[in-house]
């Protein structure tokens, strides 16, 4: 079976501006796969060229192994999108939102119907099936958003920042129904700037910074490749000018502390302690893809 | 995974439409309610108080007054305007204030075949508008034809003449141009000239001749003319009523043609 996803030297431009410069990519089916970026990395811009909406400028797409510049219909029937802002319909009920973005997809009222139902359990929107679109919360209209992404049983779903705006509780619900998708072997595409998402959703991951994919791999194996496995952050007063080039370690002064990437966290705090160094504060942690983007860029995720 | 569902070629426009009459079915009474008030309120306010005033020579228009005139006419000249209006903020919403066509972008629905969809609903909501109308002129004694029956179809078609272009107006302006700040202006120094000077009031040749010409190149007066001769049974020519279809058939088909580009522009790029 084709690749769910395939892309060489993909380029898309709007004038002089290149949004994605060359990216090549490839998403397997069934994977969970999550392209992790800063705000206009490029990420959103991919997404929409394989949603077929937008045409790349130059290189090859390939998705669900049809042309998205020729097949876009017969590609979209197979897909599910959840935009950024929901895009959900504010004249309909909750549950006519789903049936009626069925229709489209060519199901019967009666299966329009059952779908419906399925889905609302699914998203835990049971008991909302009559109201108003804009009486739901952030997540439930997130939620709702999904439901109405599956309605034609897709092999593909995309989402773009699906968890951007909601509160802890709200995105832990959706990570939990996402996760219960991917068990379910349907293939992911997801973009997010939450390095913990992209931890908790994909099986594999790109980073993507400026218009171009800088790592490549599972989330583990990018934090073995770039990082260390722990990292230990350490605060000095203002004043203090504490020298750590002597531990032979990678560090990061970051604004308000330092990232010291080490093995063994505890271990590097003692040296510190013992050669009279103690910070004010310190923490060790296991090294995130947050680390990850740093070492690549030289910047922070989310600022 | 169930077998992929396969929809294909222009069906799917069928489960636009039907998506477009489920939203607007919620507003019908509202709508049903607008749509006998406006045209009482035109008929008693100008056909029947001004024509108090003009009826002595409504035989100079043609008619046996002046209400007889200007009923008719405001049909066509109100198509335009609630195309008109559809085509501005509506449009404008469901392009972007609520997202409503760009989750119809992730259906099989390609965006060309949106919008044309989108200026064919328009011209069923001017349809039912115009309908309404009819029965207000029926009531007022005005319709003196069978063919009068044709008269909302001709009001559909002129409110088409205007939904694609401005509908095109909108997309772009949506992606590049200047937004919603535009459509305030494009009712007040577009439509609304066209509505007085459309001959739904007294025949263009009143007019000043730059107007009078203006006036024949707009389709507004083409459907005034062809829906009054329509309603009132006074025969139109074979040639001259073709010759004003095929003016509001061809501003449809421009406006779709330009439209379908800056609908794309704005929904997938």
């Amino acid at each position: 079976m084709a690749m769910a996803v395939e892309a060489r030297s993909l380029t898309k431009r709007f004038g002089e501006f290149t949004a994605v410069d060359g990216i090549d990519l490839t998403v397997e089916r069934g994977e969970s796969f999550a392209m992790l970026g800063p705000n206009g990395a490029g990420k959103s811009s991919t997404m929409r060229m394989i949603s077929t909406v937008s045409p790349a400028t130059s290189g090859q797409l390939s998705v669900l192994g049809l042309d998205p510049a020729t097949d876009g219909q017969a590609i979209r029937s197979r897909m599910g999108v959840v935009a950024q802002d929901d895009n959900l319909d504010d004249a309909l009920t909750v549950r006519e939102n789903i049936m009626i973005y069925g229709r489209y997809f060519g199901l019967s009222w009666a299966a329009a119907r059952s779908k419906a139902d399925e889905l609302l359990q699914f998203a835990q929107l049971e008991d909302r099936s009559g109201a108003q679109v804009n009486s739901l919360s952030g997540g439930m209209k997130r939620r709702l958003a999904i439901a109405r992404a599956l309605v034609n049983d897709p092999d593909l779903v995309l989402l773009d920042e699906p968890t951007t705006g909601l509160d802890p509780q709200a995105r832990h619900l959706l990570w939990e129904r996402l996760y219960q998708l991917k068990e379910r072997g349907v293939t992911l595409v997801l973009t997010t700037h939450y390095m913990d998402e992209a931890e908790q959703l994909s099986d594999r991951l790109v980073v993507m910074d400026q218009a171009r994919i800088v790592a490549e791999g599972s989330p583990s194996s990018l934090i073995a490749e770039h990082v260390s496995k722990e990292v230990l952050e350490i605060r000095y007063p203002a004043e203090a000018n504490v020298d750590l080039a002597d531990l032979g370690l990678r560090t990061e002064e970051l604004a308000d502390r330092t990232l010291i990437y080490t093995d063994r966290g505890e271990d590097t705090l003692a040296v510190l302690v013992n050669s009279g160094r103690t910070p004010s504060s310190s923490l060790v942690r296991r090294a995130s893809l947050e680390d990850v983007f740093l070492a690549l860029t030289g910047r922070r995720l989310v600022e | 995974m169930t077998a992929p569902v396969a929809v294909t070629g222009p069906r799917v426009l069928l489960h636009f439409w039907e998506h477009q009459f489920i939203r607007f079915r919620k507003t019908f009474r509202s709508t049903i309610t607008a749509g006998l008030v406006g045209p009482l309120m035109y008929l008693l306010g100008i056909g029947i108080g001004l024509g108090t005033q003009v009826d002595a020579r409504a035989a100079e228009l043609g008619t046996d007054s002046y209400v007889d005139y200007v009923g008719p006419g405001l049909m066509a000249a109100s198509a335009m305007q609630l195309a008109a209006s559809e085509s501005l903020w509506q449009t404008g919403g469901l392009l972007r204030w609520r997202g409503v066509y760009v989750s119809i972008t992730s259906t099989p629905l390609a965006i060309t075949q949106l919008f044309v969809g989108h200026v064919a609903w328009i011209g069923f909501r001017t349809f039912v508008s115009a309908v309404m109308y009819l029965i207000v002129l029926l009531a007022f004694g005005i319709v003196g034809s069978p063919l009068a029956l044709l008269a909302p179809v001709v009001a559909a078609l002129t409110g088409m003449a205007f939904a694609a272009p401005i509908s095109a107006w909108t997309g772009w302006s949506m992606s590049k141009g200047p937004g919603e700040q535009s459509f305030p202006m494009i009712l007040r120094l577009g439509i609304i000239p066209l509505f007085l000077f459309s001959g739904a009031f007294y025949p263009i040749e009143q007019l000043p001749i730059v107007l009078e010409w203006i006036a024949r190149v707009v389709p507004v007066w083409h459907g005034v003319e062809l829906i009054r001769a329509l309603i009132l049974g006074e025969g139109v020519g074979l040639l001259a009523g073709l010759g004003h279809v095929a003016v509001l058939l061809s501003y449809t088909a421009a406006g779709i043609a330009v439209g379908q580009r800056t609908f794309v522009r704005v929904l997938g790029s």
